[in-house]
């Protein structure tokens, strides 16, 4: 079911586009407060502690091996 | 006079020393050969917890460019434990806990842009300490799906671990004899969506699996009917899988500040499931100055075996780790970022100062702080 709702949130999702978008519109969303895990080393080690305090593992984005910080 | 240096500071030193050699060596021969740009970063941070738990954290992160297109990072990290407590339960008498007090880590990542519109990242980490060592092997891919406001990402990791638990006298309390290892598996998948020219959305979804020794060596349960005190060490499954799915809608309310919303759910066959919620809040105070405001809601039912004590000495799976426990928890953040520009005497630069304070507070009454800083420059 989980599985499902992944997959219709993927399907609606061009759907929500509101306007037309051109290349030069982007660059507000490249901006720093526009970025929720700015700080890779601050996010890596917010995940540590995550770990050991509860009883949930990943769902944070890309960290692990391929960032170098685990 | 003392001339000694603090154990920690050395520690420091003697890890650092070769380090700095291969970055200077790396960045000399990439600023003068390729004209190059370089990256270094570091940050601090300290932990403590309402079980008098305290830990400290150096890291340093040094990126260089090797061509137009392709970068390579090395991250050092050294940090050290203050326990009267290991994890979340207090040491009982007799028991020799884990008395290492410094881990170090490190790690190394190839990042590309591999074509015009496929980038990936490939990074092997490793840690280690006394009883414990692991290395992480992963990949991940980025592309443009459709158009280019919709970007879909790819990851899998591999991470194996050795546990060697420190030896203890308590016949009761003896976690198994020699090496005990495990092997993890995560995969990913996310997908981003530019939604206007000041929002975006992401999902993603990450799946793992983990097979062998599950638990720390260390952890312990406390049969209510007997002695009082500690009497087995907690014996967990030997398999556990779980995913998690996560939604972040990200929204610029004007052109100095923007929102963050994240939800995400999780279960596993430990029979955990998760809910957490976090809301960012980012404005700029001045021009180069970012203060940040983030609440963070947490809440998980218990693992099927889990019990804060057991009646009488349990057979099957059994834990009474505070993580595996039912709880909520409110978290509360509060950060800084401000960019600079050094440029005096031919000496130019710029880079970032950042802080942040976090304040976790658990429904059961156990809470802990964490403190970051750091500054990280490009040249």
């Amino acid at each position: 079911m989980k599985y499902v709702l992944f997959l219709l949130m993927i399907l609606a999702t061009p759907l929500a586009v509101s306007e037309e978008l051109n290349f030069y519109d982007k660059g507000f969303l490249n901006d720093p407060i526009m970025q929720l895990d700015n700080d890779g080393l601050k996010t890596a080690l917010d995940q540590h502690i995550y770990k050991v305090r509860e009883g949930s593992i990943g769902g944070f984005d890309t960290a692990g091996g391929s960032c170098g910080c685990n | 006079m003392d001339l000694t240096l603090p154990e920690g500071l050395v520690a420091v030193i003697k890890w650092l020393r070769p380090l700095l050699l291969v970055f200077f060596i790396i960045g000399s021969i990439t600023e003068k050969v390729m004209a190059a740009g370089n990256h270094i970063a570091y940050k601090f941070f300290n932990y403590g917890d309402s079980e008098k738990t305290k830990i400290f954290e150096h890291l340093f992160l040094y990126t260089t460019d090797l061509t137009v297109d392709s970068s390579l990072s090395f991250r050092y990290g050294l940090d050290g434990v203050s326990a009267p407590s290991f994890g979340t339960v207090t040491a009982p008498s007799g028991q020799t806990v884990d008395a290492s007090k410094y881990r170090n880590s490190a790690g190394v990542s190839f990042s590309s842009r591999y074509t015009d519109t496929l980038q990936g990242v490939t990074g092997l980490d490793v840690s280690t300490k006394s009883d414990y060592s692991s290395f992480t092997l992963g990949q991940s891919l980025n592309t443009p799906i459709l158009n280019e406001f919709f970007t879909m990402g790819l990851a899998a990791y591999y991470t194996a671990s050795t546990i060697t638990p420190t030896p203890t006298d308590n016949v009761l309390l003896k976690p198994p004899a020699g090496d005990l290892t495990s092997q993890q598996t995560n995969y990913l998948i996310s997908l981003e969506h530019i939604l206007s020219n000041k929002s975006k959305i992401k999902l993603l979804l990450e799946t793992f699996n983990i097979n062998g020794y599950l638990s720390t060596g260390y952890h312990y349960v406390t049969v209510s009917s007997g002695l009082g005190s500690p009497q087995s060490i907690e014996n967990l499954p030997k398999s556990r899988t779980g995913e998690a799915l996560t939604a972040v809608l990200s929204q610029g309310l004007t052109d100095k500040s923007a929102i963050h919303l994240r939800i995400r759910g999780y279960n596993d066959t430990f029979g955990i499931t998760a809910y957490s919620g976090d809301i960012t809040y980012r404005t700029y105070i001045q021009d180069a100055t970012i203060l940040e405001g983030v609440y963070r809601y947490y809440r998980q039912n218990a693992a099927n075996f889990w019990a804060s004590s057991f009646a009488t000495m349990p057979t099957g799976y059994y834990s009474s780790q505070t993580a595996l426990a039912p709880f909520s928890a409110n978290q509360l953040g509060l950060g800084v970022r401000h960019e600079f520009i050094f440029d005096q005497r031919s000496i130019n630069f710029s880079g970032i100062l950042s802080a942040h304070f976090d304040l976790y507070l658990r429904n059961d009454g156990t809470s802990f702080n964490t403190f970051s800083a750091g500054i990280e420059s490009d040249f």
